[in-house]
């Protein structure tokens, strides 16, 4: 049998070699790209200062990239509604305008304040995500998420390949997951019209009376409906196990559409709130319905260089510990990490000794 | 002229730039992507699309400090997605495929020895994990710490790789 040296000398000399019709193909088709390349070009990957770094190096989600995704799914979901007749908004009404509606573009704010063990807000200043969020009912929903320093990541929900996507731009990674029957559905219909229909049609909720959002006489309406506000099934539920949820919307009178949606939320601590206790507070606002969407918006821009990763990468040991203990995951994985760690403080006890004044 | 300052010039859209670059690279962007794919048709695809995605993105994200491992690592990604979406057909010798879609005489094309495709087809043989690390350290010309980086592994796992797909060679070839 060859030795390994042999091997490597004899894979070293494959190659292969570009002919002229493949120098033609490619540089002109690159050089074509570069001619209509735009700097500024929209949806194109730029970095920034971080929803990754925001989600691993913030106390709220610093164990999983997917929490950002997550987060948005859960608040995405918290849609307070209710049924029949109500003050001057008729029920029947909205739910019939909203049928017609096959997009909306809407922007929201995400804002999180990590809580002690009583309850009492850590921090003054809360994490802030503004986003984009578009809907389409034969697409999907696309969050494009950003904050006061520039774009931070791209989120979305494909109703064809019934795939969750995430990109995030500063650490060039990307997580793509298969949703699967219910999960998909459930989700992906209650982010778009349609599916908000379903929510105005079930639940309890209390009236607010009327009032004004954004210069619009309004009608609101609130709920704390746990089943209406965050109707994911249990294994997921226990990922961000959101509390003490209200939620309200406030429909234009003249539309009998909605035109803001708002909730407050406490969590306990969950993967996905990083082992944090969380107040959570989301809003929606400036509904474009049936507005056109920009060509191309449900194309995900993975550059080529981004890598894939598994959210068991951003999970803490002593969680890990927990799901070995259940089987989740296999021990190797931690006791493979236990073994560096020891083998580090092995090296690092023998320089320390080495550097310790003789006796 | 060193990298740095090409990537420059293709940021301000210097199409002799581009022609630098991949005059530079292109052999060893396809023999990266022929030892994962085995197959010179989706071989010249995969370094067609990095390239033309090259061209086409914002000038920031361009790599700049370490093109040759940027470019590596985007022929690779590719190849590798290739690989998982199962687009590919199955490997057939070279004097069996079907050469009916092209205009261009065989020479002109991607160029690839007999002895070289009998190895590209072992490697193809390799999980793709080994054969990216075993093709990117030998013909790439990485070390096993830029590997590493690139790929965001440690640099264990990147020789483990490594030795096991010289094992599993040592067995094929």
């Amino acid at each position: 049998m060859k030795s390994s040296r042999q091997i490597e000398k004899i894979v070293g000399g494959a190659r292969a070699r570009a002919g002229r019709a493949t120098d033609e193909r490619i540089l002109t088709d690159a050089g074509d790209a570069l001619a209509n390349s735009s700097h500024n070009r929209p949806g194109a990957a730029k970095p920034g200062p971080t929803l990754w770094r925001l989600i691993m190096e913030s106390k709220v989600t610093r164990y999983s990239a997917a929490a950002v995704a997550t987060l948005a799914v859960v608040l995405v979901l918290l849609n307070p509604f209710g049924t029949s007749k109500n003050g001057g908004i008729v029920w029947a009404e909205v739910v019939d305008n909203v049928r017609q509606m096959h997009t909306v573009i809407v922007e929201e704010e995400y804002l999180f304040w990590t809580m002690d063990e009583d309850g009492n807000i850590l921090k003054a200043d809360p994490d802030k995500l503004d986003v984009i969020k578009y809907v389409s009912e034969e697409h999907g929903v696309f969050f494009d998420v950003f904050n006061e320093d520039g774009p931070l990541a791209q989120v979305y929900f494909l109703k064809e390949t019934k795939q969750f996507i995430a990109v995030g731009h500063t650490l060039k990674k990307y997580l793509k997951i298969p949703m699967v029957g219910d999960i998909f559905d459930r989700i992906a219909t209650t982010v778009t019209p349609r599916g908000l229909v379903e929510y105005f049609t079930s639940g309890h909720y209390t009236e607010l009376g009327s009032a004004k959002f954004n210069n619009m006489d309004v009608e609101g309406f609130e709920t704390a409906d746990p089943n209406v506000l965050f109707p994911l099934p249990e294994p997921l539920r226990s990922l961000f196990p959101a509390t003490d949820i209200i939620g309200r919307i406030w429909i234009d009178v003249e539309t009998s559409l909605p035109v803001g949606v708002a909730a407050e939320f406490n969590t306990d601590r969950g993967l996905f709130t990083g082992l944090n206790k969380l107040h959570g507070e989301w809003k929606s606002y400036g509904f474009q319905w049936n507005a056109e969407l920009p060509e191309g918006v449900f194309e995900p821009n993975i550059p080529d260089d981004y890598i894939g990763f598994d959210v068991a990468d951003f999970i803490p040991t002593k969680v890990k510990a927990g799901l070995v203990g259940m089987g989740m995951i296999p021990a190797g994985l931690i006791l493979w990490r236990r073994r560096r760690r020891k083998g580090r403080r092995l090296v690092s006890s023998k320089i320390n000794k080495n550097l310790s004044p003789p006796d | 002229m060193k990298d740095k300052r090409l990537v420059d010039r293709l940021s301000r859209a210097d199409p002799d730039a581009l022609c630098q670059i991949y005059h530079r690279y292109r052999d060893d962007l396809l023999t990266v992507a022929m030892a994962l794919l085995a197959d010179p048709d989706a071989a010249e695809d995969c370094v067609h699309d990095v390239f033309v995605h090259f061209a086409g993105v914002p000038a920031d994200m361009r790599a700049n400090r370490n093109l040759r491992g940027y470019l590596m690592r985007c022929v690779a990604n590719r190849a590798k997605n290739l690989i998982t979406r199962q687009q590919l057909q199955p490997v057939h010798p070279l004097d069996e495929r079907d050469d009916a879609g092209r205009q261009d005489r065989p020479e002109d094309r991607l160029i690839v020895s007999e002895e070289s495709m009998r190895i590209f087809e072992a490697m193809a043989k390799l999980p793709a994990e080994q054969c990216e690390v075993v093709s990117l350290h030998i013909h790439g010309q990485m070390k096993f710490r830029e590997i590493a980086k690139q790929l965001d592994v440690s640099i264990n796992t990147i020789q483990s790789r490594y030795r096991y797909g010289l094992k599993k060679l040592r067995t094929l070839l």
